[in-house]
């Protein structure tokens, strides 16, 4: 009986997104309590006192969804300095020189955007984490929004510069290449903390009252 | 309940069923609650850092055992305070 409560338990918190450690260390704590209970008033009190699970998810859930959204918004700012390596250190380091004195416009303004864009994007990122902190789920949600839209154009308008690089300067394909794909990787990271995050405000906005 | 589980822990460790235990205990049964809801309690606890715990093993059986920590100390003092400030201006009006 205990054991089906226990599996009754596990599935709520898994529907309100409580997953791993998090619904293992509940599930160890509730089995341990209800052991407890039931050898002075049995099983079927001892269930009824320690309460629905349903109920006992919401507020799991309620606790943990804070947390969770902190943990999303920590992951998108950490992948933001990062960028470093393929805005700098690999074409700062590895690009063959280039054939112009002057760099062309059509390459320039395109920097610029890019690099714009990703500053807004870690301010965006920043504001994120510190409603996080303070448990402002929606401010968190659209500052995170924000943010990711902005490292989204960052990235694609610099991906459409390096190819107009890569076109213009021979040799410079390879280290562009690994450019673009770092890039591709850490903007995935992001992407993925960014719908980590809207899950959790969908979960946390149906929890009842 | 964040009071409640602060000032039933201010004398010493204790895991979630002597948290509850204790609480009905020293209450006379007035805070009768769903148990398992202490739970969520004490992680939000832990996770704002006025709670620290760490599993041991009593009887053969793992148990996580939480205790105050001194943040925990201090919004307690801070907490208890202010509620007998509450309670004794509640005794001037009602009693």
């Amino acid at each position: 009986m205990i054991e089906r409560y226990l599996d009754e338990l596990a599935a709520e918190l898994a529907r309100r997104g409580i997953r791993g450690r998090r619904a293992a260390r509940l599930r160890a704590e509730a089995r341990d309590h209800l052991l407890e209970l039931s050898a002075d008033h049995g099983e079927e009190e001892a269930i009824a006192r320690f309460g629905p699970p349903q109920a006992l998810a919401v507020e799991a859930a309620r606790a943990a969804h804070p947390l969770m959204l902190l943990r999303s918004a920590l992951v998108f700012m950490a992948a933001l300095p990062l960028f470093v390596l393929p805005l700098y250190a690999i074409p700062e380091n590895t690009l063959p020189p280039a054939p112009w004195a002057a760099r062309p416009d059509y390459l320039t303004w395109k920097l610029y955007v890019s690099d714009g864009a990703f500053g807004i994007a870690v301010l965006a990122a920043l504001v994120a984490v510190a409603a996080a902190w303070r448990r402002r789920r929606r401010t968190t949600l659209v500052a995170l929004t924000v943010a990711g839209s902005s490292l989204a154009a960052s990235v694609a308008i610099g991906a459409i510069g390096a190819i107009q690089w890569a076109q213009a300067v021979p040799g410079a394909g390879t280290t562009l290449a690994l450019s673009l794909g770092t890039s591709a990787f850490l903007g995935s990271v992001a992407a993925a903390s960014l719908a980590s995050a809207q899950r959790v405000h969908r979960l946390a906005r149906d929890l009842p009252g | 309940m964040d009071l409640l589980l602060l000032a039933t822990l201010r004398r010493g460790p204790l895991h979630g069923y002597a948290v509850v235990e204790e609480l009905r205990g020293t209450s006379e049964g007035a805070f009768d609650l769903a148990e398992g809801t202490v739970y969520p309690a004490l992680y939000r606890l832990e996770a704002a850092g006025l709670l620290a715990s760490t599993w041991s093993t009593a009887s053969g059986r793992r148990r996580r055992t939480y205790r105050l920590t001194a943040r925990g100390r201090a919004k307690l003092a801070r907490e208890r305070k202010e509620w007998r400030r509450f309670a004794e201006a509640m005794t001037e009006v009602v009693a």
